[in-house]
C-alpha cells in the first residue's frame, strides 16, 4: 500500500530524528563543584569573610603607617585557610558520606574530580583575596602601583598549591570529624607562629627560632616582598622562599599522592 | 540483516574477591545476557553486594576476570552504560536535586532529560530542593532519578526498596517493570524475596561466597520441592513440633502453625501417631521463603 505524500509528511513529523546527545560532563560538574562552595556558608564566613575582618579589627589601629603590610599578611592568610580547609573539608566530607561512592559508578575520571576542587578553591581564594583588596583601598586607604597589586595575586596563587596539596592529603587519611579538627588547629598554630596574625617582632624567640621552617612563614614573606613592604621581611631573596614553598608542594604532593592511592586501595579495591 | 549475538550485560569468570583473609567470593561464575532481570538472593554476608562491586568496577576480583558489555569495568569510560543504586549513598547537601541528575545524566552517552527523570521519579516538586531538606524517602527517589536519568543499558540495584513503606516499595516496582518492557537488564540484589519474585525472571542464590542455585523463580521452588504445612492444634507447642523429623522453619503464624517440609508423609504420620489433634491442616506447595531456607540451610549443613 502506497503512502500518500501527506501520511509521509505526518510520519516523518512525528518522530524526529535520533540525537545524540554529549553534553560535556565536565563544565557542569564544574559548576557544581562552584555551587557547593559558594553555598557553604562555612567557606563564606571563615574564608572570605575573615582575612577581610582581621584585617578591620586588628588592623585599624595600625592603618596609617601599616595598611599595605597588613593587606599582605591578611591575603597570604586567606590563601593559606581557603585553600587548605577547604580541599580537606570537601573531601573528607564527601568520602564519609558516601558520595565518592556513588561518583564511581558513573565515568568521572580522577583527574575531573581532583582537578575541579583545585580550581573552584584558588577561584575562591582569588575572591577572599579580591574582596579583602577593596576593603584595604576603601578602609585602609592602601595605595599600591597596579604591578603591585598584580604580584600580590600572582605570587599567592600558585604559592596556595603546597597548601591545597597538604588539604587533598588530609581530606584522604582522616574521617570527616577528625579532618576537621585537625585542620582548624593546624591553620590556628601555623598562623600564630608566621607571623600571619601577630608580628614575629613580638613572639618569644622559640617560636621566631621555628617560624622560617614554616610553609605559611614563606607565603606571608611572598606577599610582603609583592607589596612592597619591609617592615616583616627577612633578609633573604625573593626566590629562596618560593623555592621553600615549591619543596613543601613536592613533600605535600607525595603525602597526598600516598593517601589517596591508600584510599583506594582501601575502598575501592 | 544478520543477527549476531548481543555482548552479554555482565560476566563473571572463575571470580575470587579475599578482604585480607575473609573470602568474600569463593569461585563464581555467572554470565547475565541482555534484557534480563536477576535477583541476587542471600543472606546478609553472602557475597552479593561484593558481586556487585565487581561488577561495577568499584572492586577488583583477586582472582578471575569481570565484564561489563565485554570491556572491563575498573576503566572509568566503559562505565557510560550503566545506572546504579547503592546501599549507603550521599550525595552533597547544598546542591539542588535537579542539579545532581543534570551532572549524573552528562556523564553518559545519551541521557533522558533531566525534566524526564525527574518525573518519573515523581520529583518535579522537589526540582530546586537542596538535597539536605530531603526526606529518606524523597532521597531514595533521587538516588532513583541518578540511575536513571544516563538512560542506562543495565540497572544495578543494591537493597533499593530497603526502609521504604510498602506503598513506594510497590510503585517503585512497577517503574521497574517499565524499564524491563524497554528492554533494559536489571541487576538486583535483595533479601526481600518478594521483591525477588516479584521483579526477577532470574534468581541467583549466594550463599557463603558462593553460587548454590541459579534459574527462574520457579525452577528454585520446585528444584528444592517440599510442602508447606499448616494447621491448629492447640495441645502442641512449637516447641515440639520443632522437635518433629523434618521439620523446618516452624512458626506461629496467627492462631496456627506453620512450616516447611520436604517429608510432609512421615512428618504428619508422626504426629497423628502420636495423637495430634489437628484442624485446618494445609498442604500446599513451597514458596520461594521455604524454598531460600532450605536452599541456605541445606548448604550451611
Amino acid at each position: 500500500m502506497a503512502l500518500t505524500t501527506r501520511q509521509i509528511r505526518h510520519t516523518v513529523e512525528e518522530t524526529p530524528p535520533a540525537t545524540i546527545r554529549h553534553k560535556a560532563s565536565w563544565s557542569y560538574y564544574f559548576y557544581c563543584e562552584i555551587l557547593k562552595i559558594f553555598r557553604d556558608p562555612a567557606v563564606i564566613v571563615f574564608g572570605i569573610g575573615f582575612p577581610s575582618m582581621f584585617f578591620l579589627i586588628f588592623g585599624s589601629a595600625f592603618f596609617a603607617k601599616y595598611a599595605t603590610t597588613l593587606l599582605a599578611q591578611y591575603a597570604a592568610y586567606g590563601a593559606f585557610v581557603v585553600s587548605f580547609q577547604t580541599f580537606s573539608s570537601s573531601v573528607a566530607i564527601e568520602r564519609s558520606q558516601g558520595w565518592n561512592k556513588l561518583l564511581r559508578t558513573t565515568s568521572i575520571s580522577p583527574v575531573l574530580y581532583l582537578g575541579s576542587k583545585f580550581l573552584v578553591v584558588m577561584l575562591t581564594a582569588i575572591t577572599s583575596i579580591l574582596v579583602l583588596c577593596v576593603v584595604a583601598v576603601l578602609v585602609g586607604n592602601v595605595h599600591m602601583a597596579f604591578s603591585s597589586w598584580a604580584m600580590l595575586i600572582g605570587l599567592l596563587v600558585p604559592g596556595m598549591i603546597p597548601f591545597a596539596l597538604a588539604g587533598i592529603f588530609l581530606g584522604f587519611i582522616g574521617n570527616s570529624s577528625l579532618s576537621q579538627i585537625i585542620s582548624t588547629v593546624v591553620t590556628l598554630l601555623l598562623s600564630f607562629t608566621s607571623g600571619l596574625f601577630i608580628p614575629l617582632q613580638f613572639m618569644p624567640s622559640f617560636i621566631r627560632a621555628l617560624a622560617p621552617y614554616l610553609p605559611t612563614y614563606h607565603l606571608g614573606q611572598v606577599a610582603w616582598y609583592a607589596v612592597g613592604s619591609t617592615w616583616a621581611r627577612d633578609n633573604n631573596p625573593l626566590w629562596l622562599h618560593l623555592v621553600v614553598l615549591g619543596v613543601f608542594a613536592i613533600v605535600f604532593a607525595l603525602l597526598a599522592g600516598w593517601a589517596y592511592i591508600r584510599d583506594e586501595s582501601m575502598n575501592f579495591a | 540483516m544478520t543477527t549476531r549475538k548481543a555482548v552479554p550485560a555482565v560476566e563473571v569468570r572463575n571470580v575470587t574477591k579475599h578482604y585480607g583473609s575473609v573470602k568474600a567470593l569463593k569461585g563464581i561464575n555467572l554470565t547475565i545476557e541482555q534484557g534480563e532481570v536477576v535477583s541476587l538472593l542471600g543472606p546478609n554476608g553472602a557475597g552479593k553486594s561484593t558481586a556487585i562491586s565487581l561488577m561495577l568496577g568499584m572492586r577488583r576480583p583477586t582472582t578471575g576476570s569481570v565484564f561489563l558489555f565485554g570491556e572491563n569495568p575498573r576503566i572509568a569510560d566503559h562505565r557510560r552504560r550503566i545506572g546504579a543504586m547503592l546501599q549507603e549513598s550521599g550525595v552533597p547537601g547544598t546542591l539542588k536535586v535537579r542539579e545532581l541528575v543534570e551532572m549524573f545524566g552528562r556523564f553518559h552517552d545519551n541521557p533522558m532529560e533531566t525534566r524526564e527523570a525527574l518525573e518519573i521519579a515523581g520529583l518535579l516538586d522537589q526540582a530546586n530542593t537542596h538535597m539536605y531538606r530531603l526526606s529518606g524517602g524523597q532521597k531514595q527517589r533521587v538516588y532513583f532519578a541518578l540511575a536513571l536519568v544516563g538512560n542506562p543499558d543495565v540497572f544495578f540495584l543494591d537493597e533499593p526498596t530497603t526502609g521504604l513503606d510498602v506503598e513506594v516499595r510497590r510503585r517503585f516496582w512497577e517503574q521497574i517493570r517499565h524499564q524491563v518492557a524497554l528492554g533494559k537488564t536489571i541487576i538486583l540484589t535483595t533479601h526481600n524475596l518478594e521483591e525477588a519474585d516479584a521483579l526477577a525472571n532470574r534468581i541467583i542464590v549466594i550463599n557463603r561466597g558462593e553460587i548454590i542455585a541459579d534459574g527462574t523463580p520457579d525452577e528454585i521452588k520446585q528444584h528444592v520441592g517440599g510442602k508447606h504445612i499448616s494447621f491448629r492444634a492447640p495441645r502442641l507447642t512449637l516447641a515440639e513440633l520443632r522437635r518433629l523429623p523434618g521439620a523446618q522453619a516452624a512458626q506461629v503464624s496467627g492462631h496456627k502453625f506453620e512450616f516447611y517440609t520436604t517429608q510432609p508423609e512421615l512428618l504428619l504420620a508422626t504426629l497423628f501417631k502420636n495423637g495430634a489433634e489437628l484442624s485446618d491442616l494445609e498442604v500446599t506447595g513451597a514458596g520461594l521463603e521455604e524454598a531460600f531456607i532450605s536452599l541456605t540451610s541445606r548448604n550451611e549443613a
